[in-house]
């Protein structure tokens, strides 16, 4: 969690323990510690010389404090180190005198507005307030890891005193601002610290209570067990993203708060019951595992890029409309079943054979490409699928074979000339190729060509 | 619907404050999202809603702090009564103790707020009369004898919820006619924005302090 100057009076500490040198330019290393948190910040000598000038002019730090700039040109060793001695003297004496009044110049010198919670907070408010977002709110928000867990925090600390920080003020106009905000990005990182600190990102908990009109959640790169107070959130949201977050199960991002709970414990409030859409892309989800009947209301739902074997469960999903599996170890389709599917997206998997899909009775495109399909016969089921316009099968190993268009076009019949297949319309040219097969089939099986429906003529 | 990018011309501050498990998280829900929660968890520091309301004609933007009524947050709660323009001092119907408990509740609030300060009372729970275990006759007897405004409301059904958040408002609105509010004073909990088009005029804690050296 960030550090609370406020709350931890007296005990910081900053030092500069070394000095670096990039491009023949010396860089002093500030360290800043407040209670049990740390951070690093790298300032040139001209940086303490800026900052000291704001200080002299607006805050009455005395002129003579800063350690003299010399002309110096040899900058020895020597010379670095009684700078370097003579800055954390510097630096610790003007945080000591200005602690009471934590001047803005001073806070980013220090990068506290980047580690901890009050000016975190002040900083975040006075973002919301310089763009106006109070008075006319964006409909979106990103809001990094740091900054939410901070939020949260703060409702749990007493309000300091009138003084440095016009605190509840500032703390208002932020949970105001998060209020009105229907489209959430929170974002996580992707190192374990933040930053410079010590601040284990993966530790940072926060709620989700005081985003009140939330429809929209986006997380990435987020522990998802440290969510919590998701309730309300849970019976608003409609489009959910939970993206590279390390899921295994589905249940863990639709149950976060609650994952201590037994299934059998799960009642209407862990329903999401608003959500239409669902997207998981880039986790390690093996199954689609128990947890769906969480989200029985969803539409629409993406879990690309995971380690998916099977999708049996998911035909739980009555009302899902869009399914995308692409990037998975699927080898089989035949376990779905889903009356109002109607787009379909399970390239980039092991699948050999479409054997099942006739089961998909609305579907109207379907992705089926970069997989192992090598015989036109496990293509036989999309003839059932009269609603079917798009086909993609670029990638399997079918689509080398000759007369590869010809032989898939076929598969539909009279509806040929609707299909397009790998994203190409059916031409002309190939419609006369198609007529001519059939004539061939019907010398063959001795039947009038008779463009039904169901024509088959997978033999040829 | 929390109130929305609306034009108001004040805002007040307002706090609820009362024994745990009173309803007074439930009270600001029903008030700002017209919603019952049957199962709301503990309040844990402090929770916060707003809602434009309209008084005289005039815009005013309640900003609500919920506090926890747990007796380890107290810290927390009382850092919240300074600056309040109105408290709503919430107990439950049902169970004696927490009306027992009033006086403490306000002591906290006359010592710690301004003389300028609306205190409302509320007995919530009122839709489970059959429980009851406080009378109104007590209970407006007690507001009486220590000026508060009183009703019986229930967050539960909505009934009189308005009502306790409306008055108030009006109260802290007429004061500020009646010029026993100073709008100037630094802990009103009111602040006026004089255009409808200026930007809130919150702190103005941007602005350099100047401050003498002695180092
Ligand atoms: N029947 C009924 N139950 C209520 C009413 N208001 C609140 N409750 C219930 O009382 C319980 C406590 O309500 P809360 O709003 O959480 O109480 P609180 O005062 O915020 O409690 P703390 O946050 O711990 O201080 C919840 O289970 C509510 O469902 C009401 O008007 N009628
Ligand atoms: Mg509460």
């Amino acid at each position: 969690m960030a550090s609370s100057f406020l709350t931890h009076p007296g005990e910081w500490k900053l030092s500069i323990p070394d000095a670096i040198e990039i491009d023949g330019v010396t860089f002093y290393k500030l360290n800043v510690k407040i209670g049990a948190v740390k951070w690093t910040v790298k300032r040139r000598y001209t940086d303490f010389s800026d900052l000291h000038k704001a200080l002299v002019l607006n805050h009455g730090v005395s002129k003579e404090i800063l350690p003299r700039k010399l002309l110096c040109l040899l900058k020895n060793d020597k010379f670095i180190e009684s700078r370097r001695l003579g800055l954390q003297k510097y630096i610790t004496d003007v945080l000591r005198y200005l602690s009471n009044t934590m001047p803005p110049v001073l806070v980013s010198f220090l990068e506290m507005d980047k580690y901890d919670l009050w000016f975190l907070l002040k900083d975040l408010s006075y973002r919301i307030k310089n763009n106006g977002w109070i008075e006319s709110p964006p409909i979106a928000c990103e809001i990094s890891i740091i900054e939410a867990s901070t939020i949260s925090e703060r409702l749990k600390l007493p309000s300091p005193p009138a003084g440095i920080l016009n605190s509840q003020e500032e703390f208002s106009t932020v949970l105001e601002f998060c209020g009105f905000l229907k489209q959430v990005y929170i974002k996580g990182e992707t190192n374990d610290y933040i930053g410079t600190s010590n601040i284990c990102s993966q530790q940072l908990t926060f709620e989700l209570s005081s985003f009140k009109c939330l429809d929209c959640l986006i997380l990435s790169n987020i522990r998802i067990t440290n969510l919590r107070k998701a309730d309300e959130a849970r019976r608003q949201i409609k489009y959910l993203t939970v993206n590279s977050c390390k899921i295994e199960r589905l249940a863990e991002i639709l149950l976060c708060d609650h994952l201590h709970l037994d299934w059998k414990q799960i009642s209407s409030i862990q329903v999401w019951s608003a959500l239409e859409k669902l997207d998981v892309q880039h986790n390690n989800i093996v199954d689609i595992d128990s947890g769906l009947e969480m989200i029985e209301s969803i539409s629409e739902m993406n879990v690309s890029s995971n380690n998916i074997e099977s999708l049996v469960n998911i035909s739980k999903l009555r009302n899902l409309k869009i399914l995308s599996v692409s990037h998975n170890n699927l080898t089989s389709i035949s376990d779905l079943d889903l009356l109002f599917l109607t787009k379909l997206n399970i390239s980039n998997n092991k699948i050999k054979s479409l054997v099942g899909i006739e089961q998909l009775s609305s579907l109207e495109t379907l992705y089926v490409s970069f997989n192992l399909i090598e015989e036109f016969e496990e293509l036989d089921s999309l003839s059932k699928l009269v609603k079917l316009i798009n086909v993609d099968l670029v990638g399997n190993p079918i689509s080398q074979k000759t007369d590869y268009r010809t032989k898939v076009l076929i598969k539909f019949g009279t509806r040929a000339s609707d299909v397009c297949l790998d994203n190409e319309v059916t031409t002309n040219h190939e419609l006369e190729l198609l007529a001519v097969v059939q004539a061939i089939n019907f010398v063959q099986k001795g039947k009038f060509p008779s463009y039904t429906k169901n024509l088959s003529l997978s033999h040829i | 619907m929390s109130g929305g990018p609306y034009s108001y011309s004040y805002i007040f501050k307002y706090i609820i404050i009362g024994d745990m498990g009173v309803g007074k998280s439930c009270l600001l829900h029903q008030f700002t999202e017209k919603k019952f929660m049957a199962d709301c968890p503990h309040t844990i520091g402090v929770e916060f809603g707003t809602r434009i309301i309209e008084v005289s004609g005039q815009k005013i933007k309640l900003q609500i702090w919920d506090t926890a009524g747990q007796e380890r947050f107290r810290a927390v709660t009382r850092s919240y009564y300074r600056g309040a323009a109105g408290a709503l001092m919430v107990y439950d119907i049902t169970r004696r103790s927490t009306y027992n408990h009033l006086s403490s509740w306000l002591t906290d609030t006359r010592n710690l707020t301004n003389p300028s300060t609306v205190i409302f009372l509320i007995g919530n729970k009122c839709d489970l009369d059959g429980q009851r275990d406080v009378t109104y006759e007590e209970a407006k007897q007690f507001a009486e004898e220590n000026g508060l405004m009183f009703v019986e409301a229930s967050a539960k059904t909505g009934e009189r919820v308005e009502e306790a958040f409306l008055e108030t408002a009006k109260k802290i609105f007429q004061s500020i006619q009646d010029g026993r509010l100073d709008l100037n004073a630094a802990e009103s909990g009111v602040q006026h924005k004089p255009s409808q088009t200026g930007r809130t005029t919150l702190s103005n804690d941007q602005q350099p302090n100047k401050d003498t050296c002695s180092c």
